[in-house]
């Protein structure tokens, strides 16, 4: 197993009476994609603002690169990098301006800072927005401006808390190739909340948050395997019919039939038993929608 | 640590002058006190010392009590001007608790102090530079209606701006700091913008009003702002006032118009004005930074959960 960039152990975090976090623990590789899955009020955004010293904590560890935020918090943040759910840089300024204040938090000006703009301006393709008000830009461009910020210190570890929320299908789309895209390039830790199922699908490793409790973490695939069906479709002449000629258990599915299997083994013996009800199929793994139902009870958000 | 305070500076005030409504606003209170008093209250103060002088018999001296009065109105504009436009400018502290920026702020390795000592040096620098060109509008005025400064008295004028302005925005920038909602922000501006013409005395004198509302003026530390104003942009006035009048209906003047305060008894000059609005500068701004060494400490409880 890798190294790890992150471990929160027994966070708590509450409201007064509201117990916002309750007891979470998990980890995060280094150089992984990890998504941190829950609907909105789950504890994520709570989590992460506990991470990068925005909020206190009731009780817990946490070490980021094996620092103790507790103590180490200022060496800590230089190797953090935030994108915010709601963007904090200035609509009167330009990109530019705007990256450039930025940049002196972490000490980095002139020339240093002229060759670092260079390099995200070509990662984030910002060359034509670079001298525009931040105010003016759509949002997918605002969102670009946005992880450039987060990525001005060259973070170890990049938090992105909810990246693609109340953008339109196809900028979320295009802003989640852009995240995608990054963390292969620069082989970053890359920690994402989110509460869309297909971009967690997308993660090397999802935890999924609850009432602010961890109600499960594997990667996509093994949670998939653990929580969700998997569906063979059959397609044909009366296939219906022929499937209740054999007692099958079967459920009616557009323009044919949908059957659950288990295992990617009972499909297979399934086919080879079947052959001549199998002449048109499809076999689909379950998908984290399920994984998400099944886990707890509610049903997923939004969809690309 | 240097370019850090400079960029944030840099950006505080870029973000307010770049937003004309700010600027509108922060000038409007001037904007008022030179607008009531173009429509009638420049009238009514010429007119009333006029008749004053008519009853004692003196007559010729129009051009002189037009200039006084004028240069008692130019005083509540300046007074007014330092103290608005900084405290417009400490609307970008409450712009940026609201859109997260002060959580950008925690979450980069800055220094708790800064973001503080960078709103203190904007405001104060929107101040400076707002107010400046107010005072030099004055002065164009002052040079129309009857020019009687002296070049000492010019420096004087642009020392107690910048006193001024220290003071208003140290004040400002600590109450902003408790302030927690645009809508807060909004009401004080409201109050503050409304309520200083007459504290200071911009609207009418001091002296006009009932002696406890006199003393409750002298708790503010606008009022020894427009009182050192006051000595210094109508001396000169006053001066040439005495030489077509009488000396004691000058020095009464100067009491009417509150170029001496009476502080439960004791007689407030000029100097002693200056020396109130320096220590209340030196006061507030001491209060922003007791304040920026203690919430790092309450924070840094917060983070360890106690």
């Amino acid at each position: 197993m890798k190294e790890s960039i992150l471990t929160v152990e027994n966070l708590y975090k509450s409201y007064g009476k509201v117990a916002a976090v309750q007891g979470v623990s998990f980890s995060v590789e280094k150089g992984s994609l990890f998504s941190f899955l829950g609907v909105n009020g789950a504890g994520k955004s709570t989590t992460i603002n506990i991470i990068c010293s925005i909020l206190g904590k009731d009780s817990g560890k946490i070490y980021v690169d094996g620092l103790d935020l507790d103590t180490q918090s200022e060496k800590i943040k230089p190797l953090i990098g935030v994108v915010f759910q709601n963007s904090v840089l200035d609509n009167l300024l330009t990109v530019k301006d705007n990256l450039t204040i930025r940049a002196s938090f972490y000490g980095i000006n002139g020339k240093a800072w002229q060759k670092r703009l260079g390099e995200l301006s070509e990662l984030l393709d910002l060359k034509e927005i670079l001298n525009r008000p931040f105010g003016r830009l759509s949002g997918g461009q605002r969102r670009r401006a946005d992880i450039a910020r987060g990525l001005i210190n060259s973070p170890r570890l990049l938090i992105l808390d909810e990246p693609t929320t109340g953008l339109d299908p196809q900028t979320r789309l295009s802003v989640w190739n852009t995240v995608k895209d990054l963390q292969q390039k620069t082989e970053m830790t890359v920690f994402l909340t989110t509460h869309y199922m297909e971009e967690a699908d997308s993660s090397d490793r999802v935890v999924i948050i609850d009432g602010g409790k961890i109600a499960a973490e594997d990667t996509p695939v093994n949670l998939k395997n653990k929580y969700s069906k998997n569906y063979l479709y059959l397609y044909g002449e009366n296939i219906c019919e022929r499937l209740k000629d054999i007692r099958l258990p079967f459920e009616n599915a557009k323009g044919g039939a949908r059957i659950v299997m288990q295992t990617a083994e009972e499909t297979k013996k399934f086919l080879k038993e079947h052959s001549e009800l199998c002449t048109d199929f499809e076999y689909m793994k379950g998908n984290m929608d399920d994984v998400f139902l099944s886990v707890t009870g509610k049903k997923a958000e939004g969809g690309i | 640590m240097g370019q850090m305070l400079f960029q944030m500076i840099r950006r505080n005030l870029k973000i307010f002058l770049k937003d004309k409504a700010n600027i509108f606003f922060a000038l409007l209170s001037p904007l008022i006190v030179l607008g009531l008093y173009v429509i009638f209250i420049g009238r009514m103060q010429t007119d009333g010392l006029l008749q004053a002088l008519s009853e004692m018999g003196i007559s010729g001296a129009e051009k002189e009590v037009r200039s006084f009065c004028d240069s008692w109105m130019l005083t509540g504009v300046m007074a007014c001007a330092c103290i608005t436009v900084p405290l417009c400018a400490c609307g970008v502290m409450i712009q940026d608790k609201m859109r997260g920026i002060t959580a950008d702020l925690l979450a980069s390795p800055v220094p708790y102090w800064l973001p503080r000592a960078a709103y203190f040096c904007a405001v104060a620098a929107a101040g400076i530079v707002l107010s400046g060109i107010v005072l030099c509008i004055c002065f164009i005025w002052l040079a129309f209606s009857g020019w009687a400064l002296t070049v000492g008295e010019v420096f004087g004028c642009i020392g107690t701006m910048i006193l001024s302005v220290l003071s208003s925005s140290g004040l400002l920038v600590l109450l902003t700091g408790f302030l927690k909602t645009e809508g807060a922000f909004t009401g004080v501006n409201i109050v503050f913008g409304t309520v200083v013409g007459f504290l200071i005395g911009a609207y009418m004198p001091i002296g006009s009003f009932p002696k406890g509302v006199q003393y409750v003026t002298l708790f503010f530390p606008g009022t020894y702002s427009a009182g050192l104003f006051r000595n210094l942009m109508m001396r000169g006035t006053a001066d040439l006032l005495a030489e077509k009048t009488t000396a004691q209906f000058v020095e009464g003047l100067e009491k009417q118009f509150s170029m001496t305060f009476d502080f439960f008894g004791y007689e407030v000059h000029a100097s002693a004005m200056a020396i109130v609005l320096a220590v209340t500068a030196l006061v507030f701004i001491a209060c922003n930074l007791v304040i920026t060494f203690i919430r790092p400490r309450k924070k840094a409880l917060l983070l360890n959960g106690k």
